[in-house]
């Protein structure tokens, strides 16, 4: 575990030093990637994503996701392997990719949101705001539906390594 | 044909269908590709909801003996399906067959299906097609039971006894859980598959499961467009004589109802 | 390939082919497979067990060609040939389970599977998400109660969601689609069938009438 946070601050530290910029405004083919968890984001024969990976949380309009143009595989392993629960069925499985211009397609929005542990932060918005124990209006069933049906699931091979072990993510 | 007894073709009150099959095949002559939107045009009445159906399948290609293969899935347009409003029938359509499938739940009889299928010729005439090489039916009965301890005694209850004899053989039938047979008749240019028995499907509560009454009946006889109904119609008036011999009196007297 | 094991198992191989030959089955045709050029005899293994392992509906290879144009002498016509016609017990149980019964699961499996989400804690996806809250899961477990059998046997999937309620789908060949999400006062959902504008429905109470207009619109999927 110690290990673990020793690779990711390297992996934080390396990445400032490079001092990318990252443009605020994205381009339609923009990768963007979003961590998903097993078995709780998974389809059953576990080669789909489920709807509730691009879910807000109760109270905002937020789906955290990181801009892979200006990241890594890698990178986006170590966020997501902080983020597991194995207790609550959640497994770091892989990656779930989106172009923007799909993000776009399903009447979604996407803005840069940047945070000092993740420069390549940024957030979908599906445009509503969940109440805690009120399900979403259909119209926005039917968005977080057609992401989960667009993104491209990426399997990690390994989730005991420290780096990406899956396939190049194109 | 294949020596059943003949009966008086008729429509019992209830029925026990699950799905019926009808398919006819034909020659490939590559009509799908340049008259899907008229033959969607002209069935489109009866089944108003329509897409393209995909085949799925993988591909395994050598670049050179010195290289792993590569594995890649592909999926196909494989033809177009479409479907009633109400979902409970579904017309299936590609390069070398026709098929429609009802759901026993608005299964009445089989002028049913010839209405479905009304437009069938000049569906033929709009493709090209003067010959068919098959023409065949299934009709898969399934009686659902539930809490019950002996289903072999439920098996008996259906299914002409004569047919099961093998299970007073076994010891303790009463524990089991599955009891499917499966017959194959090959005659002239008829084939016949006939299965028929006990499943309890995985994951089922004790005591729940299926009989089962599947015939499958076959010609294979190249002929004109012209005869389908013809042999359509003699086709399920055999698989009623089958029907009949198979199923036990007690379960006649259920369907008369 | 080596030329003795392939006079070795041709005759096999023509029997197979004899055997599938004399039985046809009347239902939707499945995909063909082709694989060219030289293989090896592993890598023949391999395709042949995987193609016999998949599930009767999804993939059935009718055969294997393997063909050198290079060579003529190592032809190797329909290596293995898998019969169309489901001829073991085993393999009809579950052609009639996946295809006609299309039983994908029963109401004790969903049950558990919803009871299963009240495990959950909070923050159980690390973005802010809440367990499923008692009422959803209440609402969900009543829907199972109402819903026949046939209904929940179709449901594709079931899954909770961050603001503590819980979905479910149906969905069928066509890819048409009814994606539902139970509250803990109301339901949502949309229906998409082709040829039709998309259904939405947004708040709807759990009473008879919706119940019954839900199930209407499922059955059709």
């Amino acid at each position: 575990m110690l290990q673990k946070l020793i690779n990711f601050l390297i992996l934080l530290v390396s990445f400032k030093k490079k001092k990318v910029l990252i443009p605020d405004s994205f381009s339609n083919d923009e990768k963007i990637a979003r961590s998903i968890f097993s078995p709780i984001n998974l389809t059953k024969d576990l080669k789909s994503i489920k709807a509730n990976a691009f879910k807000p949380p109760s109270g905002l309009d937020e789906i955290s996701v990181n801009r892979l143009n200006y990241t890594t595989e890698t990178f986006c392993k170590q966020i997501s392997v902080q983020l597991q629960n194995p207790e609550y069925k959640k497994n770091y499985f892989g990656l779930g990719l989106l172009y923007v211009n799909e993000i776009y397609e399903s009447d979604c929005d996407i803005v840069y949101t940047p945070l000092k542990t993740n420069p390549s932060h940024s957030d979908i918005k599906i445009g509503y705001i969940p109440q805690k124990g009120e399900p979403l209006p259909g119209e926005f069933l039917k968005k977080t539906k057609n992401l989960a049906n667009k993104a491209r699931l990426f399997q990690d091979f390994n989730l005991d390594s420290d780096k990406w072990e899956g396939e190049p993510i194109k | 044909m294949f020596g059943f007894p003949s009966e008086p073709y008729k429509t019992y009150n209830r029925n026990f269908l699950k799905t019926v099959i009808f398919q006819v095949s034909f020659n490939n002559n590559n009509f799908l590709k340049n008259k899907k939107s008229d033959i969607i045009d002209l069935f489109k009445e009866t089944f108003p909801r329509y897409n393209d159906s995909l085949a799925q399948g993988f591909e395994i290609k050598f670049k050179n003996p010195n290289e792993t293969p590569v594995l890649q899935s592909i999926q196909n347009n494989a033809g177009i399906e479409m479907r009633s409003n109400d979902g409970q029938r579904v017309l299936t359509i590609n390069d070398v067959s026709l098929s429609l499938t009802i759901s026993g739940k608005v299964y009445k009889n089989f002028d049913l299906l010839k209405q479905d299928l009304s437009r069938i010729d000049k569906f033929f005439t709009l493709v090209g097609i003067n010959k068919i090489i098959k023409v065949a039916i299934r009709k898969v009965n399934i009686i659902e039971f539930q809490n019950i301890s002996d289903a072999t005694g439920v098996l008996s209850y259906a299914i002409t006894p004569e047919l099961l004899s093998n299970l007073t053989y076994f010891p303790k039938s009463e524990g089991i859980k599955q009891n499917i047979h499966s017959v194959s008749y090959a005659l002239d240019n008829y084939k016949l598959n006939l299965k028929y028995g006990l499943i309890l499907p995985q994951g089922n509560n004790i005591g729940n499961g299926q009989i089962i009454l599947d015939i499958d009946l076959i010609n294979n006889e190249e002929s004109n467009t012209s005869t389908i109904f013809e042999k359509a119609t003699f086709i399920n008036n055999q698989i009623f004589n089958i029907f009949n011999w198979a199923i036990s009196k007690n379960f006649k007297d259920l369907l008369n109802g | 390939m080596d030329k003795e094991l392939l006079l070795e198992s041709k005759e096999d191989y023509i029997k197979a082919a004899d055997y599938s030959k004399k039985s046809e089955k009347t239902c939707t045709e499945s995909s063909r497979l082709f694989i060219c050029k030289n293989p090896n005899i592993w890598v023949a293994s391999l395709a042949a067990g995987a193609i016999t392992l998949m599930p009767a509906e999804k993939t059935v290879a009718r055969n294997f060609e393997f063909l050198d144009s290079n060579d003529e002498t190592n032809v190797i016509e329909r290596l293995m040939i898998y019969s169309d016609n489901i001829s073991s017990v085993s393999d009809y149980v579950i052609e009639l389970t996946d295809t006609i019964l299309k039983t994908n699961n029963d109401k004790n499996t969903l049950v558990k599977e919803i009871l299963s989400f009240k495990s959950l804690n909070n923050n159980w996806d690390g973005y802010g998400s809440y367990p499923l809250e008692v009422e959803s899961a209440s609402n969900a477990l009543m829907l199972l109660d109402k819903f026949s059998e046939e209904i929940i046997s179709k449901i594709i999937e079931v899954y909770p969601n961050p603001h503590g309620t819980v979905s479910m789908e149906w969905e069928n060949s066509s890819k048409e689609t009814l994606v539902l999400e139970i509250g803990n006062t109301s339901m949502s959902y949309f229906v998409e069938i082709l040829g039709k504008e998309t259904i939405y429905q947004n708040n709807k109470p759990f009473n008879a009438t919706e119940i019954n207009k839900l199930s209407d619109l499922i059955s059709i999927i």
